[in-house]
């Protein structure tokens, strides 16, 4: 009698390959206080001025501290309020010129010639402010604490069939071909489909997950605008009748670490404070293998690994290599990427409580519809930003015209960030007395 | 053994007749899908290098070419003879029918084994290593053991490898090995200069593969054995590394899964019967030799002539396991505190972290699964 049945085994690899899983993310906290009451001259509001004087002022302190002794901690935290005190500076300076023409303007004194050319300046000197104001609005937004990691874009096919199947791989091919107009390197990590392909192009079998890894710094940035419910609305190639028919695939985006043996920045999750831990001793390792006798006794091709973070159920399977070891690192790297992921929702979640009641939610998940891509009227809107575009085809062919309705949803994510943190620190008396 | 229900055939022929072929050797649908699919790019690169890279896209070729991998799968070949090759560790070695396939057990062992003693005394081996494999097959425990010994030690000493097999497939097959990955990693040390790290591993491994080398002789008649090691350079030896034939003729017929027994070579599972060794004056205890245990007595002499320091032998169960532990306490009055028994996965578990080590009659037994090793720690 032979044993086929397979079952998982558990156990815990000691080995030193491992230690990079260690992963500890160095999480910025950053609460600035921006006020809701926006100056219309300015275009700021002045209680987010005055917050920026007071990191303008903190910043240039570290500089001085820095100049007399270097470390590196202050020097990380004078590089982060860097753009913040160099805004500010544009923003006095664009200020100041427009002080000088008003004054010129109103002095009874200046003649006829010159007022005119002031009033000629003030124009561009008032657009100058605007632009002024932009930028130290955007320099006090919080960064998205993985913003510079690259990342994995997971495209699975959601209600709809076959149908759904097919879009989900038209998906992948748009981001495949978005990624190599802008010179992005990217990896196919994982392609499932029913019968099993490994190969994208030779395959007619509906896909079941693709995962492409995007390895350049900056991708989790870009991409992140892509998760959630992409829907379409066309006749499928496998229609009689020319219907209309509507089905989806949803696009997870998971921010990628980089391993220390890769030379990455793993310098950056060093900090044994931080949230953003993942400590091998909490992850467990199954390994697939042959029930009964084992050893010489069967020769099985089994080499699947699953990784269970048991403090939070985390469960990450890949069978996708013949070899055990290569299956072991993808799906660390893919549990590295989901337990930080799930952590960061949390803090999203909880967040998003806290400004609940003041703005109305913007949500982003998973669950939500933000886009649909309707072939009949060869329509792209994304619901999100409320942008629609009548060039279906570019899109899809990740060209521009992709790029112009992904710049669209950062856009809307950064005014989202910025009304949020306006709610989140209602406007007091202190501090607007400073300009 | 699980049922195929008929539902799951219908389900695979409705996805890809080829998936419904594999199926009653796979014997689940998740791994029917991953054979197809390695069988697949097995095709497609096999065809692209048999002719010029360009005619990849040559559909009709590599499909027929699949289908052939497929009926032969399908007959109960081995993947790895239909391939050509199996992973062990993250090494991967060329198989051939006539020579053992390398078990995932085994690499497991070796893996541990060196962790072993990176967590034992990790400056301990300073001058030259001298590793005995006997019973070497296609070579894969003589080099990995290299392999993982420089990827984790701290020190690496010169190391000096030697691997026996009777088989003079074997053997050949495990040069072929050897050359195999001596000339990869100076392909990698050609491109990747500039990478430090890995460069220094190359380096190490492109010496020591070049130290070793494969012995034809049998294990079983020791004192010719040791004469061809005494000409080869030394018998001596700090490491003696042994996966033998360890089935019993029962255990062949019950417990040996089909495809090994139609497939994989006997004199590789299954020790010969005393009386059929030409020239040797055996004993004729029936009940010994059909318990599989044939190889473990010349192995300890062997181990005790190299006056080897740490000894490895893989095993069928724990039974077997404790036999040999006190076949080499007896043997060589060794202490049963230096002796272990392995399990298929030795490493701690997550609860097995402050568990206490089990014991079975009398022997330190380590983590999970079924028996698999017995370890022999002669310097502890
Ligand atoms: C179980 S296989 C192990 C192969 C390899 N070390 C591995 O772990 O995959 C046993 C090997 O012992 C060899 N063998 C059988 N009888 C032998 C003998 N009397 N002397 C030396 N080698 C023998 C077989 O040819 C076979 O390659």
């Amino acid at each position: 009698m032979s044993h086929r049945t397979t079952s998982w085994i558990y156990t815990r690899c000691l080995c030193r390959a491992l230690r990079w899983h260690i992963l500890r993310f160095n999480f910025r906290q950053q609460h600035y206080s921006i006020a809701r009451t926006v100056d219309q001259k300015d275009g700021i509001s002045p209680v987010l001025i005055s917050r920026a004087r007071e990191l303008a002022k903190e910043h240039s302190r570290l500089e001085s501290e820095l100049s007399d002794s270097f470390d590196s901690s202050t020097a990380k935290k004078a590089g982060e309020l860097g753009p913040v005190a160099s805004a500010l500076n544009e923003w006095d300076k664009a200020r100041d010129s427009i002080n000088e023409l008003q004054t010129l303007m109103k002095d009874s004194t200046t003649d006829a010639e010159l007022r005119e050319l002031a009033a000629d300046d003030m124009e561009s000197a008032v657009q100058d402010l605007k632009r002024a104001s932009a930028s130290l609005t955007l320099s006090l937004v919080p960064k998205h604490p993985f913003e510079q990691l690259p990342c994995l874009l997971e495209i699975r096919p959601g209600n709809g069939g076959d149908e759904a199947a097919l879009f989900a791989m038209d998906m992948l091919r748009m981001y495949q071909a978005y990624c190599s107009a802008n010179g992005l390197r990217t990896t196919l990590v994982k392609f499932d489909t029913a019968e099993g392909s490994a190969d994208p192009n030779g395959s007619a079998s509906p896909l079941q997950v693709a995962i492409l890894e995007v390895t350049d710094e900056g991708a989790y940035g870009r991409f992140r605008s892509e998760a959630g419910v992409h829907r379409v609305q066309r006749v499928p190639a496998t229609e009689t009748k020319g219907r209309t028919h509507t089905s989806s695939a949803a696009v997870l985006v998971l921010p990628s670490f980089p391993d220390a043996t890769n030379g990455g920045s793993a310098s950056d999750f060093e900090d044994p404070t931080s949230d953003y831990y993942v400590d091998p001793r909490e992850v467990r390792v199954d390994i697939m293998r042959a029930r009964g006798a084992g050893g010489q006794h069967v020769n099985t091709t089994e080499s699947a690994v699953r990784l269970v973070h048991i403090p939070t159920g985390i469960t990450v399977s890949m069978q996708d290599y013949r070899s055990q070891p290569k299956n072991k690192e993808a799906a660390w790297k893919l549990i590295r990427s989901r337990v930080a992921q799930g952590r960061r929702e949390i803090r999203e979640a909880e967040i998003m409580q806290t400004r609940r009641d003041i703005v109305g939610v913007r949500k982003m998940g998973r669950e939500n519809k933000i886009r649909t891509y309707n072939y009949g009227q060869q329509r792209v809107t994304d619901h999100r930003s409320g942008l629609t575009l009548h060039d279906l085809d570019d899109v899809i062919a990740g060209g521009q015209a992709l790029e112009k309705v992904m710049e669209s949803v950062r856009q809307w994510l950064v005014d989202g960030e910025i009304q949020a943190l306006a709610a989140e620190n209602p406007p007091n008396a202190k501090g607007q007395s400073h300009i | 053994m699980p049922r195929l229900l008929p539902r799951s055939i219908l389900h695979a022929q409705s996805e890809n007749p080829l998936l419904a072929k594999l199926l009653p050797t796979c014997r689940s649908l998740a791994s029917a899908r991953n054979e197809l699919r390695w069988l697949r790019e097995h095709a497609i690169d096999h065809h692209a290098t048999e002719r010029s890279p360009a005619s990849k896209g040559d559909n009709n070729n590599w499909r027929a070419r699949l289908k052939e991998l497929v009926a032969r799968r399908a007959r109960g070949e081995p993947l790895q003879y239909v391939l050509g090759t199996e992973w062990f560790g993250d090494l991967e070695l060329v198989c051939r029918p006539g020579v053992l396939i390398p078990r995932p057990d085994t690499a497991t062992a070796i893996g541990y084994l060196v962790q072993r003693m990176l967590e034992r005394d990790p400056h301990k081996w300073r001058k030259t290593l001298r590793v005995l494999d006997l019973c070497t097959g296609s070579g894969c425990v003589s080099l990995f053991f290299q392999h993982e010994w420089i990827r984790f030690m701290p020190v690496i000493p010169e190391i000096r490898t030697i691997g026996v097999d009777l088989s003079p497939k074997a053997i050949s097959l495990a040069q072929l090995n050897r050359d195999r990955l001596l000339r990869t990693k100076h392909e990698d040390v050609e491109r990747h200069k500039a990478s430090q790290a890995s460069h220094f591993y190359d380096t190490a491994f492109i010496e020591s593969l070049s130290n070793t080398s494969f012995l034809h002789a049998d294990v079983l008649e020791e004192s010719q054995l040791w004469q061809k090691l005494e000409a080869e350079h030394s018998l001596a030896a700090d490491i003696l590394l042994a996966n033998p034939p360890y089935i019993s003729r029962w255990g062949f017929q019950h417990s040996t899964e089909r495809s090994v027994r139609r497939h994989e070579p006997k004199m590789a599972l299954v020790p010969p019967l005393p009386f059929s060794i030409p020239g040797k004056d055996c004993p004729k205890r029936a009940d010994s030799d059909d318990l599989g245990d044939l190889f473990y007595e010349p192995l300890v002499k062997t181990a005790l002539k190299s006056d080897a320091k740490i000894v490895w032998f893989e095993v069928a169960d724990i039974e077997q396991a404790a036999r040999v532990a006190h076949l080499i306490t007896s043997m060589a009055s060794a202490r049963p505190e230096q002796l272990e028994l392995w399990r298929e996965e030795p490493m701690p578990g997550i609860e097995g972290l402050e568990g206490k080590d089990e014991i079975y009659q009398g022997f330190i037994v380590k983590g999970r699964g079924n028996g698999r090793s017995v370890v022999w720690w002669r310097d502890g």
